[in-house]
C-alpha cells in the first residue's frame, strides 16, 4: 500500500493553495525519495517546483515512482476542513487518492486522479545577485503595504538596502527593508541589481508563505525572481517568475 | 521508434496568411497555398487546413467554440505582454482591431516570459500542433475556474508567439480571420500537390462532398494518396453535401432542359434537413450542414419510427403546419420556432412536418450514385409514411400545362413553387453541386393581401383529431354579381377560436344540403354543402393564382382562378348577406393593384 502522512495538515493546505493559483492541474511525482511536483502557468510566467523528502513525513510507505494527476481547486476545496491539530495523511489507490484528517476524529475524502503527463522542465539557470531572507509576516506586509497602488513590483537591492517599489496607475509606494531593522534576516549583494514583476503572481503565491516561518527572494537585474519558501526538514517550496522588461 | 512527429512551424503558416491577404487573384492564392501545403507535414495538414478556415472542426461536427469573447483576449495580450488591460484596450480603439493591437504590444513588451531563461534552445518556436491543440483545450475548458483557464492558455501561447503570429492567433479567436481562401481554392492547391494529374481535383471534390470535412479529406489525400479517396464512401453521421437545384421560369423551358420528362415536386418552405439514421441514433443536418438535431426533437422521434431500415440517410423539408388542419404554415413561423428557448414549449406552439424528397444512403447502399427514379422508389419501400413524416407531393409528367397546374397548386397550398428533377439515368444525387438536373420553379411575381375580405360559406370539411366532431375547415366563397353565383377562393381552417369550433355544426344545421348548391360554381368536392347565407371576414398573406377555385377562372390566366393563400378566419358578419360579400372583380382587382416582382429573399434557397 502506498500510504504517507504528513505532521502539519495545515501547511500542506497552504502549499497546495498557492500552487492551485498557479496551475488547475499537475502531476505530483511521489517516489522512494519523496514527493515532488515541477510546473509552469500556462501562460509561461511563472513556475511552481515543490521538494517534500522522505524526511518531512511522519510516515512514508511509496515504492517505485507513482504519478499522481491532480485537480487542485477540488484538492484545495478538501484541503479546506483541516483544524489546527490535523495530521495529513495520503493514499494512493486505483485511480484515486485518499485525502485523510487524523486529528481528534479521522476524517477521510476521496478523489479521482486525472490521467495527465508530467511537463518535464529543467530548472532555469540563473545567476542570482541577491539574496534575501526575511521572515513571511514581513513579506506579507509588504505585499499588503504596496497593494493599494501597484500594478508592478519593483526590487532594488544595493549595499545593505533592499527597496520594494509598488508602481500603477494610481501611484508609488516604497518599502526599506534593511538587516539593521530588523526587517531582514539575511542580505547577501553580490552586485547592484533592479528588476521589476506584476504583482499579481506574488499575491498568487502568498499563501504559501503561511506554511513557512521565512520567505528567500533571489533576483538579478532584469532576471527572474526566485521564492522559496523553506519547511523544517529540508522541504520547499520554491517560485520563480518571469520579469517584467521596462 | 521515435515518438517525435513531423509538424509545421507556425511561422510559415503566419507567412502564408500575410500573403494571402495582399491578394485576391485566385491564381496566386492557389499559388501560395501549394507553397504552404508543399512544407506541411502529412500529420499536420488536417490542421492547418482548419486553422486556415480560422476554425479547429467542421461546423458540423458541433464542437464547442473557442468561448473568449473581448474582454477575455485583452487580459490574455495584457499577460502575454506585460502591459495593463487598460493599456490593450487604448490600443485596440485606437486601431480598431485586435489583432494588430496584439502585434504592436508584442513588439513592445513588457513581460518576459520564463522559458526564456532555461537556457539555449529550450525556446520552442510555436507549431502548427502546439497552437492547434491549445486552441482546443482552450475551447473544451468549461466549467468553474474555465474562464481563467483559457485566458492562461491563450495567454500562454501569445506569450511565446513573434509579433506577427500574435496578430493572427487574436483574429483566429475572435473568429476574424478572413483570408478568402474558398474551398475550391484549397482543393485546387491539395490537386497539384498531391495528385499528379489534373484528374485528381474531381477526386478530391467528390471525397469532401461526401463528407464535408477538408481537413479529413487533406489528411487522407497527404497520407494514403489518390487512390485511397477514390474508395471513400459515405459515412451516417457526417453530413453529405447537399444537391442544389438550378432556376427557371417557365414549364416549358424546364422540360428542354430536363430531357423531355420530370419528377415534379413541391418546393415546401421550411428548412432543408439531411436527416441520419443509425439504429436509435439520429443526427439532422441543416442545408449549410449545421448539426440541428437538438432543434428537432420531434424530428428525431418520426425518424426512429418511420425509417425502416436500420441505416439511413434522407433528405426533406421541415415545415410548420397548423396541427388541427394540416395545412402548411409560412416560412416564418418556424423561424418564430427557432427562437423560443425552451424547445418542449416550441414544438407544441409550432408543431412540424417532414416531406421527403430523397435517399441518398441506406443499409450499406450508397444511392447517390443511382438514378432519381432508384432513389425515390428506395425512399418510399423504407419510410413507412404518416400525417408528420412523409414523401413530398409529387408527379411525373411530360406536359407543361400539368407543370403549371402542378405549380399553382403548390403556391395556393403554402409551398414556394416546385422542383422539377430529370429523370433520366444519368439522373444521380451531385453533391455539392448545383446544377440542371434539378431545376425550381418560383414565382416571379406576388400579390400581398392587404386587406379582409368578406366571404360567403358554401361548404365544410370534416375535422379530425382535435377538430374530431365539427367542422375542419370551411370552403369561402366570393359573389359574382353577373352570374349571381358564388366562386370559391379558399379553403379556411386557421384563426377559429375553440369557442367558434364547437358552435360550427349547430350554426350550419339548417344549412346543410346534400349536393353542391346550383349558385355554387366549385370545383373542390366538400364534404358537407351548405346554401351559401353565412358571411365571415377573413384575410390571407396573397392573393394567387389557383387551378383549384373558381374566382374568375380562366380570365386571369387559362386554367387557373385567383385564391387567398394562408386564409385565416376573423369573424362572422352576421350583418352582411351572402350578396353583399366581396365580389370577384374586387378580389380580381385586390390582385392586380398589389401584384409584385417577388424578391429574391436573403436566405439560402
Amino acid at each position: 500500500m502506498s500510504r504517507i502522512v504528513f505532521s502539519d495538515a495545515r501547511a500542506w493546505r497552504y502549499l497546495m493553495t498557492a500552487i492551485g493559483k498557479i496551475i488547475e492541474e499537475g502531476v505530483l511525482r511521489f517516489t522512494e525519495e519523496g514527493v515532488t511536483l515541477r510546473a509552469m502557468d500556462p501562460s509561461h510566467i511563472v513556475m511552481v517546483d515543490l521538494s517534500m523528502p522522505r524526511a518531512v513525513f511522519e510516515e512514508y510507505e511509496i515504492s517505485g515512482v507513482k504519478n499522481v494527476g491532480i485537480n487542485f481547486n477540488d484538492l484545495v476545496k478538501i484541503l479546506r476542513r483541516t483544524t489546527k491539530n490535523d495530521r495529513l495523511g495520503l493514499e494512493l489507490r486505483e485511480e484515486k487518492i485518499a485525502v485523510m484528517f487524523l486529528g481528534s476524529s479521522e476524517r477521510m475524502f476521496v478523489l479521482p486522479t486525472l490521467s495527465i503527463s508530467e511537463e518535464k522542465l529543467p530548472e532555469p539557470r540563473i545567476p542570482f545577485k541577491v539574496s534575501a531572507r526575511i521572515t513571511s509576516s514581513t513579506f506579507r506586509d509588504v505585499l499588503k503595504d504596496v497593494d493599494p497602488v501597484a500594478e508592478t513590483l519593483r526590487f532594488v537591492c544595493e549595499k545593505e538596502v533592499f527597496k520594494v517599489i509598488g508602481k500603477g496607475s494610481r501611484g508609488e509606494a516604497e518599502v526599506v527593508l534593511t538587516e539593521e531593522s530588523g526587517a531582514l534576516i539575511d542580505l547577501s549583494v553580490e552586485e547592484k541589481a533592479e528588476a521589476s514583476y506584476s504583482i499579481e503572481y506574488f499575491k498568487n503565491i502568498v499563501p504559501a508563505s503561511q506554511a513557512s516561518d521565512t520567505t528567500t527572494i533571489k533576483f538579478a537585474t532584469n532576471m527572474p525572481c526566485r521564492l522559496d519558501f523553506e519547511l523544517a526538514g529540508e522541504g520547499r517550496l520554491t517560485f520563480y517568475i518571469a520579469p517584467r522588461v521596462d | 521508434m521515435s515518438a517525435v512527429t513531423s509538424d509545421l512551424e507556425f511561422k510559415v503558416l503566419v507567412e502564408i496568411f500575410a500573403k494571402l491577404e495582399l491578394t485576391t487573384k485566385r491564381t496566386e492564392m492557389t499559388a501560395l497555398l501549394v507553397q504552404l501545403f508543399r512544407k506541411t507535414p502529412a500529420e499536420v495538414i488536417d490542421k492547418v487546413v482548419y486553422l486556415m478556415q480560422g476554425k479547429l472542426y467542421p461546423d458540423w461536427m458541433g464542437m464547442p467554440e473557442l468561448g473568449i469573447g473581448e474582454r477575455l483576449i485583452i487580459r490574455a495580450i495584457s499577460m502575454a505582454t506585460g502591459f495593463s488591460d487598460s493599456a490593450v484596450e487604448k490600443e485596440f480603439k485606437r486601431l480598431g482591431d485586435l489583432g494588430k493591437a496584439a502585434e504592436i504590444l508584442k513588439a513592445k513588451k513588457r513581460q518576459a516570459a520564463l522559458t526564456a531563461f532555461f537556457g539555449i534552445g529550450a525556446v520552442k518556436p510555436l507549431t502548427v500542433t502546439r497552437v492547434y491543440s491549445t486552441l482546443d483545450k482552450i475551447a473544451k475548458t468549461s466549467g468553474p475556474g474555465s474562464i481563467d483557464l483559457k485566458v492562461k492558455l491563450l495567454g500562454g501561447l501569445l506569450q511565446d508567439a513573434t509579433a506577427e503570429e500574435a496578430k493572427y492567433l487574436v483574429r483566429i479567436v475572435e473568429g476574424r480571420l478572413r483570408l478568402g481562401v474558398a474551398e475550391a481554392t484549397m482543393m485546387d492547391a491539395l490537386a497539384i500537390v498531391y495528385g499528379k494529374t489534373k484528374l485528381a481535383r474531381p477526386v478530391i471534390e467528390r471525397a469532401y462532398n461526401l463528407c464535408s470535412d477538408l481537413g479529413y479529406v487533406a489528411k487522407v489525400l497527404a497520407e494514403k494518396g489518390v487512390e485511397a479517396l477514390k474508395t471513400m464512401t459515405v459515412t451516417v453521421g457526417r453530413p453529405i453535401r447537399p444537391m442544389l437545384a438550378e432556376r427557371l421560369s417557365s414549364p416549358r423551358e424546364i422540360l428542354m432542359k430536363t430531357g423531355g420528362k420530370v419528377l415534379a415536386e413541391y418546393k415546401y418552405d421550411g428548412e432543408r434537413a439531411q436527416i441520419h439514421k443509425k439504429g436509435d441514433r439520429i443526427w439532422i443536418f441543416s442545408r449549410r450542414l449545421e448539426n440541428i438535431t437538438h432543434q428537432y426533437p420531434d424530428v428525431q422521434d418520426f425518424a426512429r419510427k418511420h425509417i425502416k431500415a436500420n441505416e439511413a440517410i434522407v433528405e426533406g423539408e421541415i415545415v410548420c403546419i397548423d396541427p388541427d388542419t394540416g395545412e402548411l404554415r409560412p416560412f416564418q413561423e418556424l423561424m418564430r420556432r427557432r427562437r423560443k428557448h425552451d424547445i418542449h414549449v416550441a414544438m407544441k406552439e409550432y408543431p412540424v412536418s417532414v416531406f421527403l424528397f430523397d435517399l441518398l444512403y441506406a443499409d450499406g447502399v450508397d444511392y447517390t450514385q443511382k438514378p432519381i427514379i432508384e432513389r425515390r422508389e428506395k425512399l418510399k419501400s423504407i419510410i413507412e409514411e404518416s400525417d408528420r413524416f412523409r414523401l413530398a407531393e409529387a408527379i411525373v409528367t411530360d406536359n407543361p400545362d400539368e407543370i403549371e397546374e402542378f405549380f399553382l397548386k403548390a403556391i395556393e397550398s403554402g409551398c414556394e413553387g416546385i422542383v422539377a428533377k430529370a429523370i433520366h439515368q444519368n439522373a444521380i444525387y451531385q453533391a455539392g453541386a448545383r446544377g440542371w438536373l434539378w431545376i425550381k420553379y418560383k414565382r416571379d411575381y406576388k400579390s400581398e393581401m392587404m386587406d379582409t375580405v368578406d366571404l360567403v360559406a358554401v361548404g365544410a370539411f370534416h375535422g379530425k383529431g382535435r377538430r374530431a366532431g365539427t367542422y375542419g375547415a370551411l370552403l369561402m366563397a366570393a359573389y359574382d354579381p353577373e352570374a349571381d353565383m358564388f366562386r370559391t377562393v379558399c379553403k379556411v381552417g386557421s384563426g377559429f377560436t375553440d369557442e367558434v369550433l364547437e358552435k360550427l355544426p349547430e350554426m350550419f344545421k339548417d344549412l346543410i344540403i346534400d349536393h353542391k348548391h346550383p349558385r355554387v360554381d366549385s370545383k373542390m368536392e366538400a364534404d358537407i354543402w351548405f346554401v351559401p347565407q353565412i358571411v365571415a371576414e377573413v384575410i390571407g398573406a396573397e392573393i394567387t393564382l389557383s387551378p383549384i377555385h373558381t374566382c374568375y377562372w380562366g380570365k386571369v390566366k387559362p386554367g387557373a382562378g385567383l385564391a387567398i393563400r394562408f386564409p385565416r378566419f376573423i369573424r362572422w358578419r352576421p350583418d352582411k348577406g351572402p350578396e353583399d360579400a366581396t365580389t370577384v372583380h374586387e378580389i380580381l382587382e385586390m390582385y392586380r393593384k398589389q401584384l409584385r416582382r417577388v424578391e429574391e429573399a436573403a436566405r439560402p434557397p
